[in-house]
């Protein structure tokens, strides 16, 4: 079975419905019908494993330009945060 | 008698009546700045004035980060806190938690219908311009307070509605004189990626005042120059917002924000993906099935090819014919027994010697001829009268 590591959620998810619907379709011989049904489980799988795995990940953006990864779901961001008054922002300086 | 108080006593005698009193503990208060200073401490220590009385007043560091500006001596302000007796300095003061200019609320609506008429008659606000949300988007981009409890509430929905997304975080200031230029600033550190597929501009609930920095002019120009869809979640449902109106999508609260920018959570992918896999299993038992029943009729048709078939299939010609054969024979049997039967019966009510029984009887002469005339009745004549039972001979005596 091919590794399916690499694929995105949203390209696995894809590929499934494109799959789900060769199926639908008919007409392949029953060997080919048979190898879409096993990618079209393995792309199901990998998509439960992709959304069981998952933790929201949160990065805060720097004034700097530089990002902070927070802990997953974004939890101890006032750790994160450097020095009182490092957002505010100099206003004279407008960006555009 | 009167009371007698220490003065400790009293002081705290103060403090409690003051506690106790609802309005005390919960006030706006309208005055000019008297005087103003903030020593190291960061906290602000201030006087409200009007013609008639003065009010000492401090504000505490903390809510002095929020403030943008410090207002200046002789400025008229509203204040908003409780008083309470301090007892050190013997006087009253009011614990302000927000501070404003005032120009009146009444100004600020002012205001705000301007700009909204203003950029509706744009057409910044027409639905045609709203762009529809990416269904799950991997990139995120989150505009708020980091202090705020929007981010939270943003962030502990969406990772539990779609934890494959990640979200940065761009701290912004959401309330004050320079939110609106911050606003902008973290808006155009998005504007400026390629990997972030939608912005969710978010504050939690407060005053009208508290969300003024949304109504800017300037930020709902900028929200509107956004490469990708933005979503606005600020303040509580009721609260709308210039920058509500120009943005793709409004959410009502940073909550409800988590919800749209997902249109499908984890919850029902799973499902979906459950149910995708039973329809796989269908479709490809239904495929084996159909693929059987053809090879089932194949084999069939192969078998009627077979010469065994084919005789097999002669020999049951034969019986059939055989069946056949000996069923129309008993048929035409049958018909002809009844045929006779009909006719003996028919031939039974013709015969003329069924009347003998009734009485009648018939008369033949010697040469066997019917007597059927007196004339053939000559005296003397030998006839044979046949009755039912038999005949007998007579005589013929005379004429009658």
């Amino acid at each position: 079975m091919e590794d399916l590591s690499h694929l995105s959620f949203e390209q696995a998810l894809a590929e499934l419905q494109r799959t789900v619907a060769a199926l639908e379709a008919g007409g392949g011989d029953l060997e080919a019908d048979i190898a879409h049904y096993e990618r079209g489980m393995a792309l199901i799988r990998h998509c439960h494993h992709l959304l069981d795995r998952a933790e929201l990940r949160v990065r805060l953006l720097m004034p700097t330009g530089e990002e902070v990864p927070l802990s997953p779901g974004g939890r101890g961001i006032s750790e994160a945060l450097p020095e009182e008054g490092a957002f505010d922002l100099d206003t004279d300086r407008d960006p555009f | 008698m009167a009371f007698v108080f220490t003065v400790a006593e009293l002081a705290a005698y103060l403090s409690e009546r003051l506690r106790e009193d609802e309005t005390l503990l919960d006030l706006s208060v309208v005055g000019e700045i008297g005087h103003l200073a903030q020593p190291n401490s960061g906290h602000v220590y201030f006087t409200l004035k009007d013609e008639g009385a003065v009010l000492q007043a401090v504000m505490w560091r903390s809510v002095v980060r929020y403030l943008g500006r410090l207002p200046a001596v002789g400025q008229t302000v509203m204040a908003h806190g409780r008083l309470e007796f301090y007892p050190p300095r013997g006087e009253l003061r009011l614990i302000t938690d927000d501070l404003r200019p005032e120009g009146g609320v009444g100004e600020l609506y002012r205001r705000f219908e301007q700009t909204k008429a203003r950029l509706q008659a744009e057409g910044l606000f027409d639905t045609a311009r709203k762009r529809p949300l990416p269904p799950c988007p991997r990139r995120i981009g989150l505009i708020t307070s980091p202090t705020g409890a929007a981010v939270h509430d943003f962030l502990r929905v969406l990772a539990e509605r779609w934890p494959l997304a990640d979200v940065l975080l761009v701290p912004s200031l959401v309330q004050g004189d320079q939110a609106p230029a911050s606003l902008r600033a973290a808006l155009a550190a998005l504007y400026r990626r390629e990997d972030i597929e939608v912005i969710v501009l978010a504050r939690g609930g407060g005053s009208i005042e508290d969300l003024w920095a949304f109504n800017d002019e300037e930020l709902a120009r900028f929200i509107a120059r956004s490469p990708v869809p933005v979503i606005t979640a600020v303040g509580h449902e009721t609260d709308f917002t210039i920058a509500d109106f120009v943005a793709d999508y409004r959410a009502p609260t940073p909550t409800a924000a988590a919800h749209a920018v997902v249109a499908t959570d984890a919850t029902t992918y799973r499902q979906q993906l459950t149910q995708t896999m039973i329809r796989l299993t269908e479709l490809v038992r239904s495929h084996v099935t159909r693929g059987r029943l053809r090879m089932e009729q194949t084999e069939a048709a192969l078998r009627r090819l077979s010469p065994r078939y084919r005789i097999e299939q002669q020999r049951q010609y034969v019986d059939e014919l055989d069946r056949r054969l000996t069923h129309g024979w008993q048929q035409t049997f049958q018909r002809r027994r009844l045929l006779v039967n009909g006719l003996e019966q028919r031939l039974a009510a013709l015969n003329p010697l069924a009347v003998l029984g009734r009485g009648y009887a018939l008369v033949r002469d010697a040469d066997g001829r019917v007597v059927r005339s007196v004339a053939q009745a000559v005296p003397g004549r030998r006839l044979n009268v046949h009755v039912a039972d038999g005949w007998f001979r007579v005589v013929v005596s005379a004429e009658g």
